[in-house]
């Protein structure tokens, strides 16, 4: 019976301990990025087509899979190297302010990476002169104020940021279909779960201009929202509302409309607190698609008559919903529902594709003007 | 009779139940008389502290060897402790009252049952951003950006059972069953629902009049879930979760859940010699603890994963020379845990490394003087520790290598055996932590004063205890207050 006893224990011991699961060998903690940024254009130094590395360029590294930031400068030899990162997924985008003829130019790149244990991970981005849409989403404001339940007081601005004057006719405001889709990045279109429409001819209308340098208010409800809630905005002074003859919506006889264009949507434009995306498009070309059981509309849009799109989102290690084509990263993490924050680009014109970085959040929200200005 | 309190089942229970008493009282256990007389245990002769399977190695296939007497008990007991001297997710201040019952009961000569019952109210207050009933159980855990109170309710129940199934061979089973409820009073007020099951499975074979061999397997199951939903206000609970020290991320949501799953697994070989005047207890112990950690809104991610193995030998060793009235004991320890954790959406990635090492050695007398009705129990244990909390992904190494020193006092001055007198004092040199956090070179004193008073079938028992935890050249201090009341009535 004791030796029983013993083999049992023994043998039961082996089982318990081939239960366990192997701690892995990998530590932790030990990732390192090398990263040269250099320029092939000639403008910053060299000559045109052969690589110079860039000294004092500012360099962001972004975890895509947890809370982490760095802002590193380049030294004379171009380079950045951070140490003792943690395993995940990065995102990297570097950026060089010069001056040509005294109008500042941006240059940036960018690259994704991913960092597993102890690697290193050795690379160069090659920065360039960014080519960006002349009108542009500035700022949105998407958390509500810091009332109860009041999120009415939402708004898109848009901006001119050309020497040019450029028309709205036809342009469509989109709040962006909320999901995440595997191909999302090879499809040539973008989703919209919401449309707006401002009135006009689509690209060749001269009705509506937005002269250089001018900001457009886009309310979803132009109205005094500060009447309802303390903390809010006033939004009659908007230069245009977002108007929906199938529902009930509220219409400020003083400020024009963009009309709703999706026939099974009978509400606002309304866009979530937390994460989501606004697209504008040229509105020249869209088709609807019918998904799921009940009926629903929602509009294609090609992708290459999208203007400008921006996603945000609370979280950095949110999954993104909006292709990279059109926004590398997320504006807004960190805010929070009814927060009175909005987000609105770090300067003026500033458009990088990549939301993470060319936003700010702001308080309070500035609708028609910058929080730079 | 077997101790509910010691029971160790590695160090993420241990620290859980640690949270939940918390004052190192033994008003929840069995040994209340040990307890009076500062925790004094390696040579104090008690009918709850024998050096035997049940009391020693809590094994429940030998309760029906070591019940003397049935009884019925009654238990009431408050304990407060407070001060600035904590780790930093640590309550600033914990109240803990908790009224129960238990009892014990012959059925046949073949087999006897335990059964006890309690309802606690624990108390965590001014807690700074922790949202987790053991913020310390691994190397996960969450935050919010407030600090507050912590107010959990729950009963607990135990359960032993022991039979005979031979002249030699003794089974027993029981079971310990925990259920609380908590909730922080503030935003983000996050409810959470603490459950903890733990089975124990015994068996005894009496090898000759004086050895007996024992098994013991005790499979354990903790759940906590924490569920946090929409604030009346419509503002996100914002919460940030963190893989150690160095890694985190946010989580902005109305609906979310957490839920924290233990899975463990104890086994133990158990060797006692017990003789009239030599006892002898081996028990060698072996447990595997997983813990996951799934988080989400409506898929529970597993995010985190924690295990740890633990080789633990436990000696203990009486002897009682004839003719005077004298016990010498010996204790010896020999411990290794090896607790590791990794994210597993990095499986093949070590995220942090915690291998706790301990040598324990230690000696203790009691001798009874008989002219003046006084015992005096006196011991001293030697633990050396070497611990390491390797945070890789923090980037964050820290290691100790140190002896910890333990002295207790006690004394009893009895009256007729209807009045006792007890005091008692318990020094810990260096109180220790495994994640390495707690302030070092904090050490406990504890003093405790108490009386019993029997008549007939029926006792009662009251402790008073305080206790101070100091650190040099440091001016918080942490201090302890408990008032625990035992009514005993003795039926056979």
């Amino acid at each position: 019976m004791r030796g029983s006893l013993h083999l049992a224990v023994v043998i039961s011991a082996a089982l318990l301990a081939g239960c366990g699961v192997d701690m892995p060998g990998t530590p932790d903690g030990n990732g390192r990025v090398y990263v040269a940024i250099a320029d092939t254009s000639g403008y910053i130094s060299g000559e045109p087509g052969v690589p110079c590395y860039v000294d004092s360029a500012e360099v962001s590294i972004q975890s895509r899979t947890h809370q982490f930031t760095a802002v590193l400068l380049t030294g004379p030899d171009g380079v950045v190297a951070l140490d003792d990162l943690a395993t995940g997924r990065y995102y990297l985008f570097a950026r060089k302010d010069v001056y040509i003829e005294n109008n500042k130019k941006v240059f940036a790149g960018g690259m994704e990476f991913y960092i597993t244990g102890e690697e290193t991970v050795e690379d160069t981005v090659t920065v360039g002169l960014i080519a960006t849409s002349e009108l542009m989403i500035n700022e949105i404001y998407y958390t509500g104020a810091t009332c109860t339940f009041y999120m009415f007081d939402q708004f898109v601005e848009l901006y001119n940021s050309s020497s040019d004057t450029l028309y709205l006719d036809g342009i469509i405001l989109t709040r962006h279909y909320p999901a995440a889709e595997p191909d999302q990045d090879e499809v040539d279109y973008v989703k919209a779960l919401y449309a707006y429409q401002f009135p006009g001819t689509p690209v060749t209308g001269r009705e509506y201009p937005i002269l250089p340098g001018q900001f457009v208010a886009i309310a979803s409800d132009a109205i005094n929202h500060s009447l309802y809630c303390p903390t809010s905005i006033d939004l009659s002074v908007a230069d245009w509302e977002c108007f929906n003859p199938l529902g009930s919506d509220y219409d400020n006889p003083g400020v024009p409309n963009l009309v709703n264009i999706n026939p099974s949507r009978t509400s606002d434009y309304l866009i979530a607190l937390s994460h989501n995306a606004v697209v504008i498009a040229t509105g020249e070309e869209y088709t609807y698609e019918e998904y799921g059981d009940h009926g629903s509309i929602r509009l294609i849009i090609p992708l290459h008559t999208v203007i400008d799109g921006v996603e945000y989102a609370t979280s950095a290690t949110s999954t993104k919903e909006l292709t990279i084509n059109v926004d590398a990263g997320f504006a807004g993490i960190g805010m929070t529902k009814y927060s009175g924050q909005s987000v609105e680009r770090r300067e003026l014109g500033l458009d990088t594709n990549d939301s993470t970085f060319d936003f700010v959040i702001i308080a309070p929200p500035t609708p028609g003007y910058s929080h730079v200005q | 009779m077997r101790s509910i309190a010691t029971n160790r089942y590695g160090f993420a229970v241990l620290f859980l139940a640690l949270s939940l008493v918390v004052v190192a009282s033994g008003g929840w256990s069995n040994e209340l008389r040990t307890s009076m007389m500062g925790n004094c245990s390696i040579a104090l002769y008690d009918e709850d502290n024998q050096l035997n399977p049940y009391d020693f190695g809590h094994n429940p296939a030998y309760m029906l060897n070591d019940l003397e007497f049935e009884w019925v008990r009654f238990i009431f007991g408050l304990e407060e402790e407070r001060g600035e001297l904590k780790r930093p997710y640590d309550p600033l201040l914990v109240n803990n009252l908790y009224l129960g019952f238990t009892g014990i009961k012959k059925l046949s000569d073949r087999h006897v049952t335990k059964g006890s019952f309690a309802y606690t109210r624990l108390w965590q207050r001014e807690i700074p951003n922790a949202l987790e009933i053991d913020q310390y159980n691994d190397p996960f855990y969450l935050v919010d950006e407030t600090t507050g109170d912590f107010e959990y309710y729950g009963p607990s129940a135990q359960v032993d059972y022991s039979i005979r199934l031979k002249p030699d061979l003794y089974l027993g089973l029981g079971f310990d069953y925990d259920i609380c409820t908590g909730l922080k009073q503030n935003y983000t007020r996050p409810e959470i629902v603490h459950t903890y099951f733990k089975g124990n499975i015994g068996l005894i074979y009496e090898a000759s009049k004086s050895w007996s061999v024992g098994l013991v397997a005790r499979p354990v199951r903790l759940q906590n879930r924490t569920k946090f939903r929409r604030t009346d206000e419509g503002f996100d609970n914002v919460i940030y979760r963190w893989y150690g020290d160095g890694i985190y991320d946010v989580r902005a949501v109305s609906d979310y859940t957490v839920r924290e799953l233990l899975y463990g697994v104890e086994l133990s070989l158990q060797n006692f010699i017990m003789t009239d005047r030599f006892k002898l207890g081996a028990i060698m112990n072996y447990s595997l603890n997983q813990n996951e950690l799934r988080y989400g809104a409506t898929k529970r991610l597993l995010q985190g994963f924690w295990q740890s193995t633990v080789y633990d030998l436990d000696l203990l060793a009486r002897y009682t020379p004839p003719g005077i009235p004298l016990v010498i004991g010996l204790s010896g320890r020999l411990m290794n845990d090896d607790g590791w954790a990794k994210r597993p959406d990095f499986d093949d990635i070590l995220l942090y490394e915690n291998p706790v090492n301990l040598i324990s050695a230690g000696g203790g007398l009691s001798y009874l003087i008989d002219s003046a009705d006084l015992l005096v129990s006196a011991e001293y244990v030697m633990n050396m520790y070497d611990v390491e909390a390797k945070d890789y992904g923090a980037s964050a190494f820290r290691e100790v290598d140190i002896i910890q020193n333990i002295g207790r006092l006690g004394l009893e001055y009895s009256i007729l055996n209807v009045y006792a007198f007890r005091g008692g004092v318990e020094i810990i040199d260096y109180l220790m932590d495994r994640w390495l956090k707690y302030p070092s070179n904090t050490d406990l004193y504890r003093f405790t004063g108490g009386f019993e008073y029997h008549t007939g079938y029926w006792q009662v028992d009251l402790q008073l205890a305080y206790s101070e935890e100091t650190k040099k050249d440091y001016e918080a201090s942490r201090r302890g207050m408990s008032g625990i009341v035992w009514v005993t009535r003795l039926t056979r």
